[in-house]
Formats: C-alpha cells, structure tokens, sequence
C-alpha cells in the first residue's frame, strides 16, 4: 500500500491551525519513508475562469514557491472549505469570497456548509476516478463525505484520522448534523486515528466504535519550529513581562479563563501584559470583560496572525498558557516551547500525555492558572528548568515516528 | 568471629498541602496532618508494628544474641508522640532489653550538613537529647540524613562528642580497600567510620527500599558468606519498610526477619552488634570524603536532593532564611522551619521524575517547587 489519497487541508504557508500544519507534516513525513502521496486540498480559485463549477484547480503557485516535495503530488479542489468551519462562519465567508471586491455568483459554491461538503465530495471523486491509489486517508469530518464516496467508487481501505471532534469544538452546542457525520465516518472507516489517548475514549465513549478500530497516534513537533529548537535557555526578560495566549478565541480554547487567571494575577503583579493573539467568536465578550475589569491596558487583541507575526510573540513573552475546554492535541505549546517560552496547558489538552516538563492545570481553575503564572514569573529557577527539559520533550516528538505508526496501520489493512 | 550490625531508619514526612501564591499571607498550616496521621496509622498497621514485633522475638532469644540499631527522626518521635503514643512503648521495651541502639540522626531529617553546619549540629544535638530522655540510652553514633557522609560534616560530629559516623561503603569513601570494617576519619582520627554495605542493601532494593526486591534466606546468607574475609565490623543500614508486603500474606518480610537474628550467627561468619560496639576497638587504617557521598543516590552524591535548578533553587533559599529564623526568637516558627528541611520536599522536586499526561494537581515535581516556594514566602512573610 504505497499509493495513498490523502484528504487534506492545507499546506504551508497557507496554514490557520494545527489541523493543517498537522497534516502537512504526516504527508511530508510518509512521502520521506517512501510513501506516494497524492494530496488534494480545498482552495478558493483566486482567477476563476468562466464556465465548470467543477474545474479542478493545480497548485503551480505552491510549486512555485519550493514548497512542494519531489513524491509530494497535489491537486487543489475549488472550495471554500478550510478547517474549523462552522455554518454561521461559512455564510460570513461566502459573503466575502469575492474576486476584487465583487461577490461571486452564488451558485458557484454552495449555499450552506453542507452543500459546500457536498460539493467538494464531488470534486474530489472526480479527481479520484482519474487517479491511481490504494487506500484513502482523510483528516476530520469535513471530508468524510468526500471519503465515503470514494470509498464507494474505489473499495479501497479508509483512514479516518480525527484531530477534533464536534464536541470538541462546540462542547455543548455541538452540531447534530456534524455529529451524525463524524459517526457515519467512524463506522464506516477501516481505522480511526485519535490524535491522543483523550481523543480515543471519546471516539469509543461518544460513538460506539470499538476499540481494536482506533489507533492512537500522537502528533509531534512541527518541521517550521524543530529547526529552533536549540535548547538556548531562557532569554533575558524586559522589567514588564508577557504572558500569551494563542489560538482561536473560542469557547473550545477557554479564552475567558485566561482572562479572568490575568485578572488574579493583576491584582498582585501589575507589571503584566496579557496577549491574546487569534481570532474567533468570542472575540467582542472578551474585549468587553477586559473593559468590564478595566484591565483594557494590561491586554493586547491582535487579531490572526501570519507564522511571523507569531514568531515575533513568541520571542517576546515569558510564558505561554493554553486553557482550553477541549483538546484534542494542541501543537501550540510545542511551538511556544521551542521559542525557550515556559508552558501552562490544560489538563484536557491531548498534548499532556507526551509532555513531562509542561505546568498542568484544570482550566475552570483560574486560581491555579494564575498561581501558576505567577511562579514562572517570579520564580526564574522554575522557568529555566521548564525550558531546558522542555527541549528534551521535543526531541522525543518526531514525524518519523507518526509516520512510522500511520504506517502500521496502512500494513495491518492490506492483510 | 566478625561482626555486623544490622540497622532500620524509621521517617515518615509530614504532608504538606499545596499552598498557592494567593495561599501567602492567611495564616494557613503548611502540614496536612490528617493526611499524615493517616499515612502513619498505614505503616505502623503494614509495616513497622510487625517488623518491630518481628525483631523483638528475635531479641527476646537468649541464645541469638540478636541485636540492631534503630535510627528514628525527630520528626516520627514527634508524630508518634502525637498520635500513637503506645508505639513509644514499644520502643522503649525494645530499648530495656540492651540490645537495640537507637542511633543520632538529623531531627528533621534535613540536608543542614551541606550548607548550614550551625544548623546541622543543631538538629544532631537536640536528637541526641530527645533519644535519651525518651529511651534513657545515650548513643554517640551518628547516622546522617540519606547517609550523606563527607570530612566536613566528620569534623563537626568529631568536635560535638560523637564517637561514629554510618557512612555509605562506596569505593569515593573506601578507595581500593575491599575490607569493610571501622575507619577512622581521617580529619579527626577519634571518629569512627562505619562503613555501610551498599551490595548487601542492594539486595533488599537498596536505600529507598521502594524496588519491593527481597532476597530468598539462603540468598542473603550466600552474600553475606561471599563477604570479603577480612571484612569485619561494618552496617547493613535498611529502611524497616522494605520489608513489607512480601509473599501471599504480606508476611514474607517479617518471616524474613525472625529467620535472620538466628540464621546469620549459625551459618555465617557473622555475629550481631551493635554500631557502639563496633566503634569501641582499635583501627587499622584512616578514611576520608572529601565531597559528599550518599547511600541512597545512584551517582552517590546528593544530585537527588539538589541536583536540578529547581532543588537547587529551592534549598538555597530554604537556608537563606536560617539568620532571620534565629534572630526572630519564635521557636513555633523554628519548629516549621525545620520541618521544611525535610530532605523528602526537595527530592519531589526533581524534574527528572515528572510523568506525561494529565498528572494529578500536585504530583509533579514542578507543582511540589511551586508549592514550596509559596510556603517559604510566606513563612518569610510571618518572620
């Protein structure tokens, strides 16, 4: 089984998260141990000609910037899909999808989320009939529709790989329909991969699929960020010191438990800047509990950020916290790690169980979020040690290993 | 005949409760002593209580001549004290039969002789005191927390009255002598070495005595047979837990234990003694360690208390605070300062030990420096 259709979703740098960074490092990755990966991703045309809603698109642009490997093929399907879509946030998006400020025609994307699913599967059975593969590989429920079919056309092997669930993401007010979606994926795929041991039980608690069915695969340390890795130590610090938060303001990520640890830790220690670098929809509450706690001068919104813009956070702040809700993996902190920044993450972050020289917190519990910051601050001993055996953690953290495993599981289905 | 003197150090630390920065300042008890009492009503009930019974039917023999020595912390005399005083009983019915020597150690089982000698003599002295107020027997045999051992710390007990130092019988202390018996120390020829068989103790896991390991009778008497031939008048130093929850019953430690006090003087070389008895007689040759050496550390030193940025830091600022604790007068704030230099806080604190996953609040060694660190702030707070 050494041809693979691989389902993915972006490739750097056109990267929003980890689900993209993730899967373009698992292509690299198995590409690098011999595997043939065709890889097809949803993007928008930017020059869409006239005529075929069902015009596949090449990746020339990708090629011409050095970005693509020798065995690495790619075929981009016209879609507005991208990862962590939701259907309020697909109308937003289709409402601003326009070429030079004019709105495209409707009917060339769907008209709702589901029917962009849709129309996607379509897509991509169309570039599945016209190539050559032995098992198909596809990241998160977006494109399970799209594997199903090929699955049907096809009767090759299915991988489904889960970075996050719908409950995940959305906790209480998960979406039915994605749900319904991600469980028609589970039983009908071959194997499920989970991210981390947390995304398994859920897998197995939340959707009834047996456990001999689900594979655990941890993610590791993104190719960008293992290249700072250099175990350089803690920088010198500035008198007014930062703690971040990065990721999509969301209730999965926990931001308002961030605010209210920053506002604990405020009250004792003012000489704090709090950065909230992402975007999502928690964004106006947020800013307006800050104002509500007149703290609006001890924080920084900056909105999304290029993988520069991040690079340049990470050098400048002194700890890193991720409380998230629900996590499945969580590649940030191993990126705020390689940056010689000191990490607090949520015990509900899958990321926990590769890591040893993390602080690890309940995210409801802000008194120890903040008491937690507070230690790194203070404490530079604490600091050094978390950085300098953090490095250690990350050199445990390889793609070749994931690869390694994904491909055991490629084996164990062509018996 | 040659001689060997088998010893147990008894120590539970107190448990202290995870003190937050917000915790500074509430006037809050850094020991959870409900947790602690009963950790302590578990060993006694698994462990000590039978070892301890064990062994007393092995003095109680007329014809064994069993004998051993017992090094008990302030800190276990203070908890028994507390809340099981009929233990201190049985203790002292161990100490009338004149067969149980109840050795010095550091009352808090502190880490005072690395970087506070004041301190450190402090804590030898007032457990000298203790053990002969409450068991009435005077010892000059010192066994040091861990066993660290170096000439500084010899110098100090030399200077106090002490006639002998418990030191780990690494080849750092010994060099090429293969011979274990009394030594003196070299920077004060009146002190005596007491070399402390580390193969032996290996067998039983070692110090720490967690390995659960527990050799076979005929096992412990081969290895005690294969001693060196001239080795005559060293220790075989024991945690009295090691040897609980052996066999089917939980009993096989204890089995163990009444099996030895006659088996070793019928089948070996080997006659009981005690640390006193070795300390009395002449010797042949000096011994010196010029930096610390531990027992109880696999590089033999004391990198498991302080051998991470985090222990370090820690340790530092513990004893950074000795000249405010004396110059405050407040013996209540002595007494915590103290109990804070248990060896056992630091030694949590090693990174090395810190597990993946989603470790429970407080069981990492960075959550045991956190907490840590709070209470010294706050303690610094009250002096």
């Amino acid at each position: 089984m050494s041809r693979v259709l691989m389902l993915g979703w972006e490739f750097p740098p056109q990267v929003s998260g980890g689900l993209g960074v993730a899967c373009a490092e698992i292509s690299r990755a198995l590409i690098q141990r011999g595997m043939d990966i065709l890889l097809v991703l949803p993007r928008p045309a930017r020059h869409r000609p006239a005529g075929s809603a069902l015009k596949i698109v090449t990746m020339q642009d990708y090629a011409a910037r050095g970005l693509t490997l020798p065995q690495l093929r790619m075929r981009a399907v016209d879609s507005l899909l991208r990862p962590y879509l939701s259907r309020a946030g697909y109308q937003k998006l289709a409402a601003t999808s326009g070429l030079h400020g004019v709105a495209l025609p409707p009917e060339l994307y769907g008209s709702d989320l589901f029917a962009e699913v849709r129309r996607y599967a379509r897509l991509v059975v169309a570039i599945a009939r016209t190539e050559s593969f032995d098992l198909i590989h596809v990241h998160d429920w977006m494109t399970i529709p799209a594997a199903l079919a090929v699955q049907k056309i096809s009767r090759r092997p299915l991988v489904l790989h889960i970075h996050s669930l719908e409950s995940d993401r959305s906790g209480a007010h998960a979406d039915p329909a994605i749900v319904a979606l991600e469980r028609r994926g589970m039983e009908a795929a071959d194997r499920v991969i989970a991210v981390s041991s947390r995304t398994r039980e859920q897998i197995m608690s939340e959707y009834d699929i047996l456990p001999e069915k689900v594979v655990v695969v941890h993610n590791a340390v993104p190719h960008r960020i293992r290249r700072r890795d250099n175990s350089a130590g803690v920088a010198v610090r500035r008198r007014h010191r930062q703690v971040l938060f990065l990721g999509r303001l969301t209730h999965q990520k926990g931001p308002e438990y961030f605010v209210q640890a920053a506002a604990r830790v405020l009250a004792v220690m003012p000489k704090v800047t709090f950065i909230m670098a992402g975007a999502g929809d928690m964004l106006p509450a947020l800013v307006e509990e800050v104002s509500r706690l007149r703290l609006g001068r001890h924080f920084r919104f900056t909105g999304f950020l290029r993988a520069a813009e991040v690079e340049a956070l990470f050098a400048e702040a002194d700890v890193y916290v991720m409380p998230s809700v629900s996590e499945p993996f969580g590649l940030a902190p191993l990126e705020a790690m390689a940056h010689n920044v000191p990490v607090i993450v949520s015990r509900e972050a899958g990321v926990c169980e590769v890591l040893r020289h993390a602080l690890k917190v309940n995210f409801w519990d802000v008194d120890d979020i903040a008491n937690q910051i507070l230690a790194a601050l203070l404490h530079p001993a604490l600091a050094r040690e978390l950085v300098r055996n953090g490095h250690a953690d990350l050199k445990k953290l390889r793609w070749t290993a994931v690869a390694e495993k994904i491909m055991n599981v490629y084996r164990n289905l062509s018996r | 005949m040659s001689r060997i003197a088998l010893g147990f150090h008894l120590h539970l630390p107190h448990r202290l409760r995870s003190f937050r920065y917000f915790d500074i300042g509430r006037q809050l008890n850094y020991c959870d002593d409900a947790v602690t009492s009963a950790l302590l009503s578990q060993m006694l009930a698994v462990s000590w209580r039978p070892a301890l019974d064990a062994l007393a039917v092995g003095v109680a023999g007329v014809d064994r001549d069993f004998r051993f020595y017992l090094a008990l912390s302030g800190t276990l005399l203070d908890q028994l004290a507390v809340w099981a005083p009929q233990e201190l009983d049985r203790l002292r019915r161990l100490s009338d039969s004149g067969k149980v020597e109840f050795v010095i150690t550091t009352a808090s089982q502190s880490l005072a002789a690395l970087h506070a000698p004041e301190e450190f003599l402090v804590q030898a002295r007032s457990q000298r005191d203790r053990l002969s107020t409450v068991f009435g027997q005077p010892s000059s045999t010192f066994r040091n927390t861990a066993p660290l051992s170096d000439a500084g710390t010899a110098r100090s007990l030399d200077k106090e009255g002490f006639r002998a130092v418990l030191a780990p019988a690494h080849a750092r202390l010994l060099g090429w002598r293969k011979a274990q018996r009394p030594f003196a120390a070299a920077p004060c020829p009146n002190l005596r070495v007491l070399p402390c068989d580390l193969r032996l103790a290996a067998l039983f896991g070692g110090q720490t005595g967690v390995a659960g390991a527990l050799p076979t009778l005929d096992h412990f008497i081969a290895a005690l047979s294969g001693a060196d031939s001239h080795s005559d008048g060293f220790c075989l130093d024991l945690p009295l837990l090691a040897f609980s929850g052996h066999g089917v019953d939980g009993q096989g430690g204890f089995d163990f234990l009444r099996a030895i006090c006659a088996a070793v003087p019928e089948r070996t070389p080997f006659r009981w003694a005690l640390p006193g008895e070795l300390s009395s007689g002449a010797v042949v040759a000096s011994v010196s360690a010029p930096a610390t050496i531990s027992a109880e550390s696999p590089t033999c030193d004391a990198s498991p208390w302080i051998g991470s940025g985090l222990q370090r830091d820690a340790f530092d600022t513990l004893y950074a605070l000795e000249d405010r604790v004396r110059a405050a007068g407040d013996q209540a704030l002595a007494s915590i300062w103290r109990t804070l230099q248990d060896a056992t806080y630091l030694r949590e604190m090693d990174p090395s030990t810190a597990q993946p996953g989603a470790t429970p609040a407080g069981a990492s060694p960075y959550d045991a420096y956190m907490s840590f660190m709070n209470i010294l702030s706050d303690l610094e707070s009250r002096l």
